[in-house]
């Protein structure tokens, strides 16, 4: 009991100091890729950069629009971060589990499904075009990409006969990686991961370059925050999620012998999917409302579809 | 400590719904309805069948619900407001309802003293007797489904 | 071909290579208000009048740079002096409405009125962007040695 609850604290710390030096990264990735140094004045190259925007955020004015639905204007934004913390609560870290459950990944995955509300009701609740437009877009991006999400899921589910994070490590110590099996299921869940989280390509519902900020336009000080904590939460979850489906999680050499190694080998392998999401914002441009639609209708679902099969096919094979 | 959660979510469910179908801003009445879906799954939770409480939440809160609001919006919703409640519709919403409660009732009546076996928290407890002892009704309802599916479309296609 | 080269996500992946290679190249940044671009040598900054060497002004208080100006930035007053001679009161630049075409300095047939390479002069108060007569010779002080130094 005791260990579990110092495994949440642990959890839940993590999330929140991890986010500020997150987005600290993340502008200087992006910056260095477009050659210019990103934030480089506050501090040592500009490393304090994340506490100065907090102390701003933090003395914004909060503006809370005439007109607007108060009470789901002043929740949508605690939402965003509390379905991200329940997420992250059952997402083990090499021996670190707050939370154990049978059907971890599917909890990820309601959760996950849950989180968008967090954008629609902000875009209803906003009484403003643009975030209205926004929610739409995310309760469209939403039934687009749950269903291939569900399907590359099932996949590997299917090889590891569990839900159970513990199992699924398990099974791949002793077989190898998930992505040597099941490469299709990897990548799909890498699209749907990012149009997931909201992060370029797939960032419809904010879309600054259309719809001014998309669902937080009208969002000031703190809310504002919470909905980047809440993103950000939700990149670090999804980032472990699929290190611990498809590369191993904290299995590697020596891990058995000292515990705080997988620990070390998980957030690595996370770190990397972290990056991924800075290096793809960095390359591509959004996609248009409909070329998502039918790539996520059109393409991922089919093909995730007939993954099924192939997982399928391996699991009577392997497992 | 289960029962306390077991009853507060399951207060919760009710009076929520009991909201989404009061509340004259359809909105509201769809984000009630996400709230005491999710309450549900919590209910199945508690009651330990942790499976069937996710997919509640996964399938009800994560995908039916979005369906209903992003349907919803398209909608103008200023003249849902001041539409006046007509008797018929009452009248028929009222008796479908009442069959309802009356059947649930009766369900109830027949479990009453009845046991929960915490032997349902998996899959496989669901999908054995989905996929074997009730093979048949569940596939005629899938070819429901997909009658509906194949029916929505033909109505929404527009005439070329 | 075509269906190869999509399956395989080579064009995603060209371009992720593309900005994965412009990581490790160096910025190319100015940080402005530490390192400055220098102007260059023509650059039309904000005004001077120049000074002759024994300290007196150029300008003859002609009008022909208030003629010129198309936005109606320079104006001066004067007097007849002692000696006969046209003497300038003031000679005020409207900064807030110039707009740097350089015509005044065309116009000037003494060379008195020339341009800086000053990029920098915002101020807190409107006021401040009117340059009268004591500031212009300022200017021109720094502007002669400027050019002094270019020599």
């Amino acid at each position: 009991m005791i260990n579990n609850l110092l495994s949440m604290a642990f959890i839940v710390g993590l999330m929140l100091v991890a986010v500020p030096p997150i987005t600290y990264l993340e502008r200087k990735v992006l910056g260095h890729m477009q050659q210019r140094p990103g934030p480089m004045v506050v501090g040592f190259h500009g490393i304090l950069q994340p506490l100065a925007d907090a102390i701003k955020l933090i003395f914004k004015e909060d503006i809370i629009p005439k007109g607007a639905d108060k009470l789901l204007f002043m929740f949508a934004p605690s939402f965003s971060v509390f379905a991200a913390l329940l997420a992250a609560s059952v997402v083990p870290i090499g021996f670190i589990q707050a939370v154990p459950m049978k059907s971890a990944l599917l909890f990820v995955m309601a959760m996950s499904a849950i989180s968008i509300y967090a954008l629609i009701l902000a875009g209803y609740s906003s009484n403003d075009k643009y975030s209205f437009l926004a929610g739409m877009r995310a309760a469209a991006q939403v039934l687009g990409y749950e269903l291939p999400m569900g399907f590359a899921v099932m996949a590997a589910v299917i090889l590891y006969g569990s839900f159970d994070f513990n199992e699924i490590v398990k099974w791949q110590s002793q077989h190898g990686w998930g992505i040597f099996y099941q490469p299709i299921a990897f990548l799909l869940f890498l699209f749907v991961m990012v149009a997931e989280v909201g992060r370029p390509p797939f960032d419809l519902p904010e879309g600054e370059s259309e719809l001014v900020g998309g669902f937080h336009t009208e969002y000031s000080g703190m809310r504002f925050a919470a909905f980047f904590f809440g993103e950000y939460i939700n990149i670090i979850v999804l980032s472990l999620v699929v290190s611990l489906l498809f590369l191993g999680g904290w299995s590697g050499p020596l891990a058995d012998k000292y515990p705080a190694l997988g620990v070390l080998y998980h957030l690595g392998k996370a770190a990397f999917f972290i990056f991924l999401t800075f290096w793809l914002r960095a390359t591509f441009p959004r996609y248009r409302f409909d070329q998502m639609l039918s790539i996520m209708w059109k393409i991922l679902l089919p093909i995730s579809i007939l993954n099924l099969f192939i997982a399928a096919a391996e699991a009577l094979f392997v497992g | 400590m289960r029962e306390i959660f077991f009853y507060l979510f399951a207060f919760l469910s009710v009076a929520f719904a009991v909201i989404s179908v009061t509340h004259r801003n359809v909105v509201k009445g769809g984000i009630a309805l996400l709230a005491s879906f999710v309450s549900l799954g919590a209910v199945y939770f508690t009651a330990g069948a942790e499976f069937i409480g996710i997919v509640q939440v996964i399938v009800y809160g994560g995908a039916i619900v979005v369906l209903y609001l992003f349907a919803l919006m398209t909608m103008d919703l200023k003249s849902f407001g001041k539409e006046p409640l007509k008797t018929l519709s009452v009248a028929v919403g009222g008796a479908v309802s009442l069959v309802l409660l009356v059947s649930v009732l009766y369900a109830g009546y027949k479990f009453y003293g009845g046991v929960v076996t915490a032997g349902i928290s998996g899959a496989k407890e669901i999908a054995l007797p989905l996929f074997y002892r009730f093979l048949l009704p569940f596939e005629v309802v899938s070819v429901l489904l997909l009658v509906a599916t194949v029916g929505a479309v033909a109505v929404g296609r527009r005439e070329e | 071909m075509n269906v190869v080269k999509k399956v395989a996500l080579i064009d995603l992946l060209k371009g992720m290579s593309i900005t994965l290679k412009t990581m490790f190249k160096p910025t190319v940044t100015v940080h402005y208000p530490f390192e400055k671009v220098p102007p260059r040598e023509r650059f039309r900054g904000i005004h001077a009048l120049k000074l002759n060497p024994d300290g007196s002004y150029r300008c003859e208080a002609c009008y022909l740079c208030a003629e010129m100006c198309p936005s109606n930035v320079i104006d001066m007053e004067m007097t007849e002096g002692k000696d006969g001679k046209k003497e300038l009161v003031d000679f005020t630049v409207d900064l807030t409405r110039c707009l740097f075409c350089g015509l005044c300095v065309e116009a000037c047939p003494r060379d008195a009125i020339v341009m800086t390479d000053i990029y920098e002069f915002s101020q807190y108060v409107v006021d401040k962007l009117i340059l009268h007569k004591e500031d212009l010779m300022e200017l021109g002080r720094y502007y002669q040695e400027w050019e002094r130094k270019r020599k």
